[in-house]
């Protein structure tokens, strides 16, 4: 799934061509095939944006310096209090 | 001769016990024994300062440079050995804000001739940043304020720190190397970054004025917000950066949309193709009815109105066609279509059938209102043609 990126429209592409989609099809004379075409469309755009927004991984970390000058990520604690800076 | 000065250096001593000056400083030397030594002047007047390593070690002036606006506290002694009135200085704070501003606009004009702060040069923000890289210090208040704002907006969103510090000497080296690093990483990458701190006094700010962070900002292809200190404070990274940010909170405010704006904004969206593909029915169906009755094509075949009947009651339950739409798609579209279809007068046409009108537009129905050497319209499928009346005949229908 990830590696069909390229594919994929952005989130920000998919709005845009929602709103594109909107405003054509309120325009006053476009044709009734047409206008299912794009109803489908953005029917499938809004639900798959909708998705996305469901699946956005929660993580808050923080790096390190590991010992061969690497950065390394371990999970930042909110919590954790180091006083005052 | 020292009577004298020993009388001199008394009445002095006992006079100004306690004194707070303002001054410029120049020729500043520290000696080797650890003592400040400098002239401390204004346009028309200087006075000798010494401030020994003792004092010097306790205060928190960390680098004096000659021409700095300086404020010196202390008591006036005369060192005798040359007849010297000078002031022994207790603290030496700079002056700053007026001095630090001209270096500040010095800077800023610099970097503006050099094309830094183009605003065509600035990135456009992701509207949805999956992953937010955060350079700052990873103690202290900032940091768990951006991230409880970015968790209340969004609470799925990946938040990861570079911890840097974020004032005194080689932190502009810090704050560089995490943009840097941000931009380097390409396996796990982010799409937005936020380099700040909060607030300070000039000085405290200082590391977002220098070259290394300027530098890496400019070269950063990661987007960049700069959130350094409270809103009346501006640092030359903040005309780099490709967004700024008063405080590192509205940074993290302005950084991603609220869960609930975003959903908001696609459910308006697709609200409104529904409605649109709703009144697009609707409509065409209208129009399909008014030409059939405009046309008098009314009594066309039954079959005809049959099929507008269903279409009618299509439109009366759209709910349900949307419905139909979603979960069996074009099949039942495409049937409706082709009935839609049908129903157009050009199709009717097309069948062989012609609309006849007078030449005042209006439909010919009877030919009982015709009479010899009236001129028609007649429209056929394709084309259409002028006539004139030769006979007529009166009667019923078909």
């Amino acid at each position: 799934m990830k590696s069909t990126k390229a594919v994929k429209p952005s989130f920000e592409e998919a709005l845009k061509r929602l709103e594109e989609i909107v405003s054509r099809m309120e325009s006053p004379e476009i044709p009734l095939q047409e206008g299912f075409n794009l109803y489908q469309e953005g029917m499938t755009l809004a639900s798959g944006m909708k998705k996305e927004l469901d699946t956005i991984e929660k993580k808050v970390k923080i790096l390190h310096q590991s010992g061969d000058a690497k950065m390394e990520e371990t999970d930042f604690d909110m919590e954790e209090d180091h006083g005052d800076s | 001769m020292t009577e004298l000065n020993q009388l001199l250096k008394q009445s002095v001593e006992e006079r100004f016990v306690w004194i707070t000056v303002l001054g410029e400083a120049s020729g500043v030397v520290l000696a080797n024994s650890g003592h400040l030594y400098f002239n401390l002047k204004d346009a028309t007047a200087s006075i000798r300062v010494v401030m020994f390593r003792s004092a010097l070690s306790r205060s928190s002036l960390k680098k004096l440079e000659n021409g700095r606006q300086i404020i010196v506290s202390g008591s006036v002694s005369l060192y005798a050995p040359r007849g010297e009135i000078q002031i022994i200085a207790s603290e030496i704070r700079l002056k700053g804000i007026g001095d630090i501003f001209a270096r500040l606009e010095q800077l800023k004009k610099l970097y503006q001739e050099k094309g830094y702060f183009d605003p065509q040069r600035k990135k456009k923000l992701p509207m949805l940043p999956r992953r937010i890289g955060v350079v700052t210090s990873p103690t202290g208040a900032v940091v768990q304020d951006i991230i409880r704002v970015l968790h209340r907006r969004f609470p799925e969103i990946g938040i990861i720190i570079y911890p840097a510090r974020v004032q005194g000497e080689g932190a502009s080296l810090e704050i560089a190397a995490g943009v840097d690093y941000f931009n380097r990483e390409t396996k796990k990458p982010v799409d937005v970054l936020i380099v700040g701190r909060g607030g300070g006094s000039y000085e405290d700010l200082w590391a977002f004025n220098e070259e290394p962070v300027i530098e890496s900002i400019y070269n950063s292809r990661i987007p960049v917000i700069s959130a350094v200190g409270h809103e009346i404070d501006f640092t030359i990274a903040d005309f780099v950066a490709d967004l700024r940010a008063a405080t590192p909170s509205a940074a993290a405010e302005i950084v991603i949309g609220t869960k609930e704006e975003f959903f908001g904004r696609i459910d308006r969206l697709a609200r409104r193709v529904v409605y649109a593909m709703e009144s697009l029915l609707a409509q065409r169906r209208g129009t399909v009815m008014k030409a059939l009755v405009e046309s008098g094509l009314t009594r066309f075949p039954r079959r005809l109105l049959e099929i507008g009947q269903q279409f009618d009651n299509v439109d009366f339950s759209l709910q349900r066609f949307m419905q139909i739409l979603v979960f069996s798609r074009t099949q039942t579209f495409n049937r409706l279509m082709a009935k839609l279809e049908t129903l157009d007068p050009d199709r009717i046409l097309s069948r062989g059938y012609a609309l006849v009108t007078r030449t005042d537009h209006s439909i010919v129905r009877e030919a009982e209102t015709l009479k010899s050497g009236d001129r028609l319209h007649i429209r056929f499928h394709r084309g259409s043609s002028e006539a004139i009346v030769a006979q007529t005949h009166s009667g019923g229908g078909s």
